[in-house]
């Protein structure tokens, strides 16, 4: 078709990227490389392969990363098809409820968990891959449960009366359509995984230390920071291998614009994934459930007096208000990436936005915080101590997400709505507004939920930052459950169910817009 | 375009907002300073009044945090002032070229076995110490009638399998300390056999502090199923402080045999632009107005012999009267060997 004007105003627009490219500059690589500029040395990075230890550490890294991804997609699938396909009662709060451990505390979960069983648990590689296929469900329901939502059905319907099984029509039909959002779910949980630190520290134990907690402790228990280093280069390197490997750049495009109408029919199938929807619901919901009834009781009966201390509440506001900063900032940064990709039609363009975009959930929060330390350390960048350098984190490490769920909605936007749009006499601008922009509604009120809650629950890279007291829910949480004292181990509990609520509560009210806007467009 | 030219005025504001703090020298100083630095507020106000100096305290994270950004930032710190180095961290430091040498007058009221472990001479200055030791949960012992174990060696006994739960060494202070403590009470040879007895014995290795004393621990908030804990002494008076509602009696006790000493230290920080302001602040940490406030806010003992203790910490924290205790040179110099035999038998 030649149109006389442009007809997309965006196609191919890199300059889309610039925003968030200076904002990862400045932010992310620029505090990175001057840290490890700082410190790194050769005998260091080749000491990873040739130390025994260090190399052992790697492999268990490596392998645990790999079936912890390979589970939680195995679980997570089926949950997605159920959270988005199925309707049935509380549909909306189960998938509220998969976002919970994104917030909680690892060592949170762990107090809930022993005061269940009375046998001390044993450390080690399983109860590790249990947490994270427990933490990542959420990032599986979400990213595959998007796209799910928006598959015709009118293919599989067909196939299953030309006499399809169901696992043959899930394998030549489904899969297919599927696969770009399942490879992008399975590479953020594997770079979670990859890089965990918490549920590390906690579940799989000494024994068994991980790239991250290894990174930790080179940095701040030995001192030995050009080691620290080595590991996060090898960290960076080993993740983007497995993204570059992973990487697909064609996707197959949907006719289908709208949500299809979640299916009530009442057979086996149903009752299965809404059986399976419930144990993740109850997996999530159990810990709350004791960590909230724990939080009204003290060794004299039920009181309210750990959820009245002011401190909580202070740092709660601060929370939100940073969450928000961080949230509207990821947004802008964030779409701007996801919509300079989702129109390019360069694929190494897209390769290089994508990984870079990436590049604050591979990097070790360990490299970021020090870096903002030596990054912003004189004049005119004096800002070491500063609280909206915390919500400069939080976006950060927020960003990620944001691409990966606006880049493909984006991109499944049908060219011929535009032109449709263009010759019933819209101007290019209208046409997108009309258009692009009513699609991109829905998954950027999903993106703002996810950005907001990832910044509540986030205790990496910030919580290195030096400040002037516990400015976050989460910092406050760590620094309570430092010290000995039933009070604050109390307060510590209460403060986590807040940051349980408040995610529930976000979630929740996003679910409620988006699902209206779904009633709208099927009526 | 007025919005815009608005918005780069508020940006403009916050720029020159940070730039212009540091203007008027040595009328603020910054103190930095480990997360539990928690003294009652207001704390400094006294010495505002002596000096006109106003005091900000900023939180870096836990000690080894702590010092691993002063090192990476020496010559251009954070602060003016550093809280918190102990004696197994301050060699690194010194090494690091943290600190500005400066030692107050005050340590002629100080302790002599503390003034030994500041090493080397004149570079910091004492404000506390505190030991790490074994904790028990009184409850489990006396519901059971066993009698709590009484040494280090008993913990190597039949009776008390799998009650022990230890932090790493490799990754946790107070697991540090009570290694270091195994080591100065066995010797260089005797140290190994006594861990793989613990290991025979069922010892938890757990990562940190937070983990051993919140999830794996019975006798405080959690409900874990391990009665003994490497902790502090001063555990059992916070257990009584932050009782709700209050409780007379801690739920747990210290064994006092199984104690290592720790000193912890302050110094100014190299690069400090207000030295001679530091110098007053230094001296205020350890004079008897700020040590007093020490006990019962940071529950760690007070260097100054003219403090007087309060009731509840001084019937309640353990006194070890012949703590375990290690020279910071030579920790510095053994940690890595040690830790790495202590991983090979308790670990692997």
């Amino acid at each position: 078709m030649t149109a006389p004007h442009r007809v997309h105003i965006f196609k191919n627009a890199p300059w889309l990227f610039l925003p968030g490219f200076i904002f990862l500059s400045v932010f992310v690589m620029w505090p990175t490389l001057v840290v490890l500029l700082e410190s790194i040395d050769q005998s260091s990075l080749l000491r990873v392969i040739s130390d025994s230890q260090l190399r052992q550490m790697l492999w268990f890294t490596t392998w645990q990363a790999v079936i912890s991804t390979i589970a939680t997609l195995a679980i997570g699938i089926p949950a997605a098809l159920a959270l988005s396909r199925y309707s049935f009662r509380a549909r909306q709060i189960i998938r509220a409820l998969t976002f919970v451990p994104f917030v909680l505390p690892t060592v949170v979960v762990g107090i809930a968990f022993s005061s269940l069983s009375t046998a001390s648990y044993q450390s080690g590689p399983t109860p590790l891959i249990l947490a994270h296929i427990y933490l990542n469900i959420a990032v599986v329901v979400r990213v595959v449960g998007s796209r799910w939502e928006k598959l015709p059905t009118a293919f599989n319907d067909n196939a299953a009366l030309l006499g399809a099984t169901p696992f043959t029509n899930f394998r030549t039909i489904t899969f297919p359509l599927l696969r770009n959002s399942i490879i992008g779910a399975g590479s953020i949980v594997f770079i979670f995984c990859f890089s965990t630190y918490g549920a590390a520290r906690v579940l799989a134990g000494p024994r068994f230390p991980t790239i991250e907690t290894e990174i930790y402790r080179y940095a701040f228990f030995l001192g030995n920071m050009p080691q620290a280093s080595a590991l996060v280069v090898w960290q960076l390197f080993i993740i983007l291998l497995v993204l570059a490997l992973t990487h697909r750049q064609k996707s197959i495009s949907l006719a289908q614009q709208n949500l299809m109408p979640l299916s009530s029919e009442r057979n086996i199938k149903r009752v299965f994934f809404s059986v399976a929807a419930t144990l993740i619901a109850v997996g999530t919901l159990l810990p709350i459930a004791i960590l909230f009834a724990d939080s009204l009781q003290s060794s004299q009966g039920f009181t309210f007096s750990y959820w009245a201390t002011s401190d909580m509440w202070t740092s709660f506001f601060t929370s939100l208000g940073i969450a928000l900063f961080a949230a509207v900032m990821a947004l802008l940064f964030g779409t701007g990436s996801a919509l300079a990709i989702a129109y390019s039609t360069r694929t190494r363009f897209h390769m290089f936005v994508q990984a870079l975009t990436s590049l604050p959930i591979i990097i070790s929060a360990v490299a970021l915080g020090l870096g903002y330390l030596l990054a912003f350390r004189s004049e005119p960048v004096n800002w070491r101590g500063s609280l909206w350098l915390i919500a400069v984190v939080h976006c950060a490490v927020a960003l990620p997400f944001v691409v990966r769920i606006i880049t493909p909605a984006a991109r499944e936007i049908q060219p011929e709505l535009r032109e449709n749009a263009l010759l019933l006499g819209a101007s290019p601008w209208e046409a997108w507004k009309s258009i692009d922009l009513r699609f991109l509604l829905r998954p950027l009120a999903i993106s703002a939920s996810f950005a907001f809650t990832i910044s509540l629950g986030e205790f990496g890279a910030s919580s290195l930052l030096t400040r002037h007291g516990n400015e976050t829910l989460a910092m406050r949480i760590g620094q309570l459950l430092s010290r000995p004292g039933e009070q604050l181990q109390k307060q510590a509990i209460a403060s986590a169910c807040l940051l349980a609520f408040s995610c529930i509560a976000i979630t929740l009210i996003v679910e409620y817009v988006v699902q209206f806007n779904r009633k709208k467009r099927t009526q | 375009m007025k919005k815009y030219i608005v918005i780069l005025f508020c940006v403009a504001a916050v720029f020159s907002g940070c730039a212009g703090s540091n203007e008027v020298e040595t009328k603020k100083l910054t103190l930095l300073a480990y997360d539990s630095f928690l003294p009652t507020e207001g704390i400094f106000n006294e010495f505002t009044k002596e000096t006109g100096i106003t005091v900000e305290v900023i939180l870096g994270g836990d000690t080894g945090q702590l010092i691993s950004k002063a090192i990476l930032t020496s010559g251009n710190p954070e602060g003016d002032v550093l809280w918190g180095v102990d004696n197994t961290f301050l060699t690194r430091a010194i090494k690091g070229e943290v600190f500005s040498s400066y030692t107050s007058p005050l340590t002629k009221n100080m302790a002599a076995d503390v003034i030994e472990l500041t090493q080397p001479k004149g570079v910091v200055t004492p404000v506390d110490t505190g030991d790490v030791c074994i904790n028990y949960d009184k409850k489990w012992f006396s519901q059971r009638n066993i009698s709590p174990p009484k040494s280090l060696e008993d913990l190597a006994l039949p009776a008390y399998k799998d009650l022990l739960v230890v932090q790493n060494p490799a990754s946790s202070s107070p697991g540090l300390a009570f290694l270091l403590s195994t080591i100065a009470a066995f010797g260089e040879d005797g140290w190994q056999s006594y861990w793989k007895k613990l290991r025979t014995n069922g010892v938890k290795v757990v990562d940190g502090w937070t983990e051993a004393y919140t999830i794996e621990f019975s006798g405080s908030s959690g409900k874990g199923t391990r009665p003994l804990v490497v902790s502090y002494a001063s555990s059992p008076p916070a257990e009584v402080v932050y009782s709700e509602p209050p409780v007379s009696e801690p739920p747990t006790a210290v064994i006092d045999t199984t104690c290592f000493h720790q000193v912890e230290f302050a110094g100014i920080l190299r690069g400090s632009k207000n030295e001679k302001a530091a110098q007053l602040l230094i001296d205020y940490l350890a004079d008897t107005t700020f040590q007093s406030d020490l006990p019962l806010t940071l529950f760690v003992n007070p260097v100054n012999k003219n403090v007087v203790l309060p009731e509840v910490f001084t019937s309640f924290a353990a006194q070890p009267t012949k703590p375990y205790t290690m020279d910071p040179a030579t920790t510095e110099e053994n940690r890595a060997t040690w830790v790495d035999t202590w991983s090979s038998i308790a670990l692997r």
